[in-house]
């Protein structure tokens, strides 16, 4: 055991001498979960409330006198303009409005989602339906009737979905992945410098011809890394903590901005669990980190430099997107219970449902037994490779 | 002629027929290649005395040292040193060898403070005494006290190899394998580590196994060299006994003459 914290101790001091990997490790996570969960969200936001204060020019062609009136009352210029189509694709109009035959043609930039094109046809979207209900409660008066005849109910809309859920935000499906990324790059650097960055100083030899038994040289590594990953994975949460709570007070005009009225949600990601919860996420990181920290140790040693080990470990990040990619659809699939058992599939679905208040004991149960047995099983191949001449002194 | 106390009899290694092949294979379709980086060596060092190996690169002499250093294992022959049997002794055996390597390999972002006693704690050494004997160790080789708390790739490649002979020192071994431990040098530094290793012997009676490039120095150090070349002990005995069986007027034309390689000095071992 002694010997273990040895060799710990002294990989940890190396990261500490080096800043530039403390602070990637250490305080890049934690700037960046609050920045990825409310930063876009902010520009957009503030890019929202100025399109909305500020007046946008809008193509016209053959358009009534009233709708002009309704747009310059809704913040939109209109300009004549000869082609709609083209002055929209050459930006010299953010929109234009045709109208021909009782029929409106609204022109924009749709493409690419939210653009400010977008939020302008909204506006004018806007402008034209404000006209449209006046026009029908003018004709409804002309016959004597009022506009209650054109709502014979009202609809009202509640988010039904776990408190944790709608504490977390839309964003929260993120919240997992950032997780597990941040525990694998937090362990990066410290696992490269304590496997191929050894070799690569030729201090492996003199570390493997000392007196200490391979186990205890592998767990000593494998501490080292583990502190740094769990390091890592604490920042993040710390960061979203934090920044979740200042982003959401200090800018809630700006999200407020972009607020859909008929169905509000908690907009960013943040976390906001039970004791329980959290508890749950620290066991899932763990055991997560127990996985990573072997596949990363494994690969390290196997490469020649420090060169083949990040080119090795770096594609571990890509392949942690495709299972993103599942999970923001999540909902739309039915989740069998077998899917816990995947490795590293199981760890963002746990996380997911953590995050969301719906886990299940069985899913979490059989997440963490199977994350515990393939990082066992990991553990004992690191183990064989460090055993393995052809693998140590393969240069 | 360095010679030996008559006390100095009983033998500290005892390498007999050592046999080792590296495995490779060129593209996943290949076939495995053998490559014999040992074929068959045998040799004996005393006690107290200095042995050096002396061969071009590729002829073996890294093989050796890691294999005696328990970091590879042999495909056959046998190994006996200070009376424990490798690989079965390693454990053992590991706790009376210093070994020093060519490359002064350092966790360069630490002190040779913090390095010594890193490895001084590996190998169960109390750290105030660990402390205390590598600061003396190092005082000898000439370096000053002020620097022992800086960075070590602040350090010249010659205080870096005088901190790595401090490492192999501190559980004062009676068995020392340096694995051309002056290599890339300046001139000063080896006449730094020559006289040290010299007084070493002469104070603690530690017997070295020595491999070198440098004919001077294998002359000076050693009591006996063995030639090694691809991978065979060609020729062994004293300087002058090889000097003479080879009727050559220095080392390096003796060991011309007896294996038909000649030494490169400024290429890497392997």
């Amino acid at each position: 055991m002694n010997e273990i914290l040895i060799i710990a101790r002294k990989e940890l001091l190396s990261v500490v001498r080096e800043r530039r990997v403390l602070l990637t490790t250490l305080l890049l996570p934690m700037l960046m979960m609050p920045l990825a969960m409310f930063g876009p969200l902010l520009l957009l936001g503030n890019a929202a409330r100025q399109t909305q204060e500020n007046v946008q020019q809008v193509g016209v062609v053959g358009v009534p006198a009233p709708v002009l009136a309704h747009l310059r009352k809704a913040k939109v210029e209109p300009v004549a303009v000869a082609n709609p189509q083209e002055a929209v694709q050459k930006r010299e109009v953010a929109a234009a409005l045709v109208y021909a035959e009782g029929q409106y043609t609204l022109y924009g930039r749709l493409s690419r989602g939210t653009t400010q094109s977008a939020l302008v046809v909204e506006k004018v979207q806007g402008a034209l339906q404000a006209y449209k209900e006046e026009l029908v409660a003018e004709r409804l008066r002309a016959r004597g009737l009022g506009t209650e005849l054109l709502e014979p109910f009202r609809l009202e809309t509640k988010d039904a979905s776990p408190q944790e859920e709608q504490a977390a935000g839309v964003f929260a499906f993120l919240i997992p992945y950032f997780l597990v990324m941040f525990i694998q790059l937090g362990g990066m650097s410290v696992a490269v410098d304590a496997t191929a960055g050894e070799k690569e100083k030729g201090t492996l030899e003199a570390l493997l011809a000392a007196p200490v038994p391979l186990t205890q040289v592998l767990l000593g590594k494998g501490l080292a890394v583990f502190v740094m990953s769990l390091l890592a994975a604490m920042a993040a949460i710390t960061g979203l903590l934090l920044g979740s709570s200042v982003f959401r007070n200090l800018f809630a005009v700006q999200l407020q901005a972009l607020q859909r009225e008929d169905r509000p949600v908690q907009l960013g990601g943040a976390l906001a669990l039970e004791p329980l919860g959290y508890l749950a996420v620290a066991l899932t990181s763990v055991l997560f980190a127990l996985l990573i920290i072997a596949i990363l140790i494994s690969l390290g040693l196997y490469a020649r430099s420090y060169k083949e080990a990040q080119s090795y470990m770096s594609p571990l990040s890509l392949v942690m997107i495709i299972p993103l990619l599942f999970l923001q659809f999540s909902d739309f699939l039915k989740l069998q219970d077998w899917y816990f058992a995947l490795p590293l599939i199981n760890v963002l679905l746990a996380l997911d449902a953590i995050v969301r208040g719906s886990a299940t004991a069985t899913q979490l149960g059989l997440t963490w037994l199977s994350t515990l047995a393939f990082g066992g099983l990991a553990l004992y191949l690191a183990y064989r490779n460090f055993q393995r001449e052809d693998v140590v002194f393969r240069n | 002629m360095l010679t030996l106390k008559p006390t100095q009899t009983q033998l500290a290694i005892e390498v007999s027929d050592l046999k080792k092949v590296f495995r490779k294979r060129d593209g996943l379709r290949a076939p495995v290649r053998e490559e014999w980086a040992l074929k068959g060596v045998s040799f004996y060092v005393r006690e107290g005395e200095t042995y050096g190996l002396l061969g071009p690169n590729g002829s073996g002499k890294s093989t050796l040292i890691r294999i005696l250093s328990t970091l590879l294992t042999a495909d056959g022959g046998t190994v006996r040193m200070l009376g424990y049997r490798l690989p079965e002794d390693e454990a053992r055996l590991r706790r009376k060898m210093g070994r020093v390597s060519v490359d002064a390999a350092f966790y360069k972002k630490l002190s040779p403070r913090e390095n010594l006693l890193y490895a001084a704690q590996l190998y169960g050494l109390e750290p105030r005494q660990a402390e205390k004997r590598a600061m003396q160790i190092l005082e000898q080789l000439g370096l000053e006290s002020r620097r022992f708390s800086d960075p070590i790739e602040e350090m010249s490649r010659g205080m870096q190899q005088k901190i790595s002979i401090a490492r192999a020192l501190l559980i004062n071994p009676p068995l020392l394998l340096l694995d051309e431990p002056t290599t890339g040098l300046d001139p000063k530094s080896r006449r730094d580590v020559q006289a040290f290793l010299e007084d070493l012997r002469a104070r603690e009676g530690t017997t070295i196994l020595l491999t070198t490039h440098d004919m001077a120095e294998a002359e000076r150090l050693a009591h006996r060299i063995g030639f090694l070349a691809h991978g065979r002990l060609v020729a062994e005995g004293t300087a002058d006994e090889l000097k003479r069986r080879a009727g050559a007027p220095d080392l390096e034309e003796a060991f011309i003459a007896l294996t038909g390689e000649e030494l490169d000095e400024e290429a890497d071992s392997p």
